[in-house]
This record gives C-alpha cells, structure tokens and sequence, in this order.
C-alpha cells in the first residue's frame, strides 16, 4: 500500500470523490477494525467505532495533511480517541476491556483450521491481552499487530516515544509472567521449540 | 549477559532476536544457549510474538464497508456550510439583492448604535469658537 496512491485519494475526497473513498475504505478498514476489535469490550463497538472513524475521514478530509503524517496513522489516531471517547463516557475514566469471549465471538463459526489455531496458548494470551490496562494493549497492539514504529504509535496515543517503549516492554512483561505461570501449573504445555530467528 | 539483563531486552524487543541489537543479540543467544531458564524465557517471548502476528490476520465483517458507504448520506462535511450558503445566493437572482439590503440594513444599523454620540457641550463650545471675534480679528489680519 502506497502512501502517495491513499494521498491522491484523499485528495478527490477533498473534492467529495465517493468512489475515492470507497477505495481507501476497502484498503483500510480491516486494519482499522483489528485495532478496534482488540481495544473494545465486543465486536459490536468495533462495528461502530470503525464506521465513525471512516466517516470522519470523509467530514474532515480537509484537516488531513499529506507529508505530515501517513493516512493509516491519521485514521488510527482518529479511531482511537473515538474508542477513548466513548468507553470514557460509558465508564467514567475506566476504558473497556475486551473480553475473550467476545473475541472468539468474532470469527462466528469457527472451521477445523481455525479450530486448530485456538490453541490453549492463543487463547491464554488473548485473555491476557485483554486484561492489560488499554493504554498498554493498545500501545503493543499498535507496534506488535499494527506494524507502526514506536514514533508512530507514539502519535496516535498523543505520548512520548519514551512512554510508548514503557507501556510495552511492561505490556510484554506482564503477558511472558502470564505464560510463565500458565506452564508453571500446566508442566509440559509450551515446550516446543521454537527455533531462534 | 545475565537472566536480568535478558529479560529487559526481551521486554524492549521481543523474542526476534534478528530484530535486537547485534551485540545484544549475539550475548542472549550465547545465555540461551547454555541457561535453561534463559531458553525459557526466550520461548515465552517468542511465542507471544508468535501470537501477535498471527492476529494479523483479521477481517472486517463484509457488511461493514456498505454501512459505512451508506452512512455518507447522512453524513455532512466539514465546509458544506459554506457549499449551501454560495449554493443559496446563485440558486436565483433576487437573492443577491436581498443579501446586500439586508448587508446595507446592518452597517446602518451599526453604525446608528456603535459610534458614540458627539458631546452636545463640546460641540456648543467648538461653534460658539468658530464664531468669535478672535477668529474674526485673525482673519481681518490675513
């Protein structure tokens, strides 16, 4: 995905350019609704939100800036304060925990393959993604599932680089003790190698 | 490299060790190598990442990209004021006339209530001035 193209795009939705923005929507929305899925307590909310954030790209695309920031971080900072915003309203200053019911939820009907892939494992750690306070989840989701560099993600969550590093190296503390206690009461489970890259 | 100094770099860095700094790197494969809680560490790290990147996997439900082109309907745009205000004026041609009587009715108006009223002493003072023999005797000189 280029930078430039989604720039161009965003250019004729400046204009009102519908089919542009059906484009940039099919080129970011599931990026946008993974976030979403893993900052907000059910799929329903990362429905909503993900529809918001697309159509404050299509109200505000003249506040976008090309060359100052990329389009995917602009929507994601967008996304994110819409997902603060409201779970700040709906909890006081509590943000929603997704829970990992509601994360298994998503797939709907789960097929042998990915039956196979909800190892115990898998699910552990999607329970304890979910149990990280939102600024740490969402600070490793950003870097770790995102692909954003710490800059980046420092951008969207409106931190330092600094303080980003901090929220994972203690996002990722928290998750490695959690599978640490996990083979601890389960001797064996989580042996296999795992050959070093 | 000891246990620590391995956990704290696993934390900033993960389990990737291709992604650490070499001279890092090569100290925490030589730890993991001989140190089976190192190697255990390691593998928690590892596998969370693992984890991670197969969550990229995801897809927005199909009905989510024709709601949100549906939802530009109802929608408005920042600056679509401005759209319906030219919209408005060119729509027909006694617009623009009621526009600029209405503009003209304004500036009367504030002009009427916004510049202070003239001191009726001070003006008294500058005709009784104007009007004096000291203005007349300046001007017999002339």
């Amino acid at each position: 995905m280029d930078a430039a193209d989604d720039d161009g795009l965003m250019a004729q939705v400046r204009s009102g350019d519908r089919a542009a923005f059906e484009c940039l929507v099919h080129r970011h929305l599931d990026s946008v609704h993974r976030y979403l899925v893993r900052l907000t307590p059910s799929p329903a909310d990362a429905d909503e939100l993900a529809q918001e954030t697309f159509l404050r790209l299509w109200q505000r695309a003249s506040s976008y800036r090309p060359g100052q920031v990329r389009l995917t971080t602009w929507l994601h900072r967008i996304a994110h304060n819409l997902a603060v915003d409201r779970f700040r309203r709906r909890h006081g200053e509590h943000t929603g925990l997704a829970e990992p019911e509601a994360l298994a939820e998503l797939d709907g009907a789960v097929t042998p393959d990915e039956q196979l892939a909800l190892t115990r494992t898998g699910r552990l750690l999607d329970r304890a993604i979910a149990a990280l306070p939102a600024n740490q989840r969402a600070a490793l989701i950003l870097c770790q599932v995102q692909g954003f560099s710490n800059r980046e993600t420092a951008g969207i969550l409106g931190l330092s680089v600094r303080g980003v590093e901090s929220l994972i190296a203690r996002a990722r503390r928290s998750l490695r003790r959690t599978l640490e206690a996990a083979d601890g009461a389960a001797p064996g489970a989580g042996s296999e190698d795992h050959e070093s890259s | 490299m000891n246990r620590a100094e391995l956990e704290a770099g696993l934390d900033r860095w993960g389990g990737d060790l291709s992604a650490w700094p070499p001279a890092a790197a090569q100290a925490a494969r030589a730890l993991i190598g001989r140190d089976d809680d190192a190697r255990r560490l390691w593998r928690a790290a590892a596998r969370i990442d693992d984890h991670l990147a197969a969550s990229r996997a995801h897809s927005a439900p199909g009905h989510l990209a024709g709601r949100i082109s549906a939802g530009l309907d109802t929608a408005p745009r920042r600056g679509d004021a401005l759209e319906t205000a030219i919209g408005w004026l060119t729509g027909n041609r006694w617009r623009p006339a009621v526009l600029g009587a209405l503009l003209t009715l304004a500036g009367y108006l504030a002009g009427v209530l916004a510049v202070e009223p003239v001191d009726a002493v001070l003006a008294d003072e500058v005709a009784t001035l104007a009007f004096t023999d000291l203005y007349g005797e300046v001007d017999d000189a002339q």
